[in-house]
């Protein structure tokens, strides 16, 4: 049976910049377990080091869920950041331009099937809630390519941990058929 | 010819601003310690005890080599990137302890 999901929060997050489309879907790791990464993003500062970090959604490798921070708010994911895609809008403010989603875990160990699942399920619903299709799925993004300066982050793909074509292709079966850019009625 | 590239900013800043003098407290540990195997080196080769002379000749040689090669691998290359203004290998060393997730919006706004 499916772990249930937490109900713990971040405080890691702000009111999304007036005028910046949402237009970005985030992928991570987290670099520590589902608990770990809890207690980390639920805190302000780690031995006196301020943390500033946070994510939408949190997949633990047994299939735990977390839903930290708000969907209607941006959450501190992407850091510094620059689109690598001129089809993207956003410029400075990257975490207002998207959602962000995260495994729990880093290399050596790979993602479990599970987890991957839960993201692609998660990944076409919430483009499917932005009126996105299954054409729009090169609007997944890793962190490894947004953040700035580039080779400052290297997750997910990195050591070939989470690649995200596949994921991208997995995304765009579960997507059905739709005009781009018209969100769903009553959904942000 | 082309040009070298040329190295723009503190040098206790990464380019992207970050503030990081970890390469000059290393590049200064380093010499510190290098000075202090020359100096061995130096009261070696004043020794007056010939019988263990050899024995510490060679271990102010090893020391010194330990240091140099250290020096060369780690503070070297770290000092290059930085010099170069190549923020690259900082980074990946600090990636560890990168926990500040905002975007610049948010940190212009003070959150």
């Amino acid at each position: 049976m499916r772990p249930a999901t937490d109900a713990r929060t971040s405080p890691h997050h702000t009111a999304r910049t007036p005028g910046v489309a949402l237009e970005a879907f985030g992928v991570h790791w987290t670099g520590g377990s589902f608990a770990a990464t809890l207690d980390w993003i639920s805190r302000r500062e780690y031995q006196g080091k301020p943390i500033y970090a946070s994510y939408h959604m949190l997949i633990g490798p047994l299939g735990e869920v977390a839903y930290p921070v708000d969907w209607a708010r941006a959450s501190y994911s992407l850091g510094v950041s620059r689109r690598h895609d001129p089809r993207f809008t956003w410029t400075r403010a990257g975490n207002s331009a998207s959602e962000n989603f995260a495994l729990a875990g880093a290399p050596p160990t790979k993602p479990t099937a599970l987890q991957v699942e839960l993201l692609v399920d998660a990944l076409a619903a919430r483009l499917a809630a932005h009126g996105f299709g299954p054409d729009d799925v090169w609007r997944i993004v890793g962190h490894d390519e947004v953040a700035w300066p580039r080779g400052r982050k290297p997750d997910p793909q990195g050591k070939d941990w989470l690649p995200l074509a596949p994921v991208r292709a997995a995304v765009a079966r579960a997507l059905p058929a739709r005009s781009p850019h018209t969100p769903l009625p009553g959904v942000l | 010819m082309a040009d070298r590239p040329r190295r723009r900013g503190s040098l206790l800043h990464e380019k992207d601003g970050d503030f990081n003098p970890g390469w000059l407290i290393a590049c200064l540990v380093s010499l510190i310690g290098a000075g202090g195997c020359l100096a061995v080196f130096v009261r070696v080769l004043r020794a007056t005890n010939p019988a263990s002379e050899t024995v510490q000749l060679g271990l102010a040689f090893a020391f010194l080599t330990f240091v140099l090669v250290a020096w060369l691998t780690g503070v070297y290359s770290l000092g290059k990137a930085k010099v170069l203004n190549d923020s690259k290998v900082l980074t990946q060393l600090a990636e560890t302890f990168d926990v500040d997730e905002r975007d610049e919006d948010q940190r212009a706004a003070g959150h």
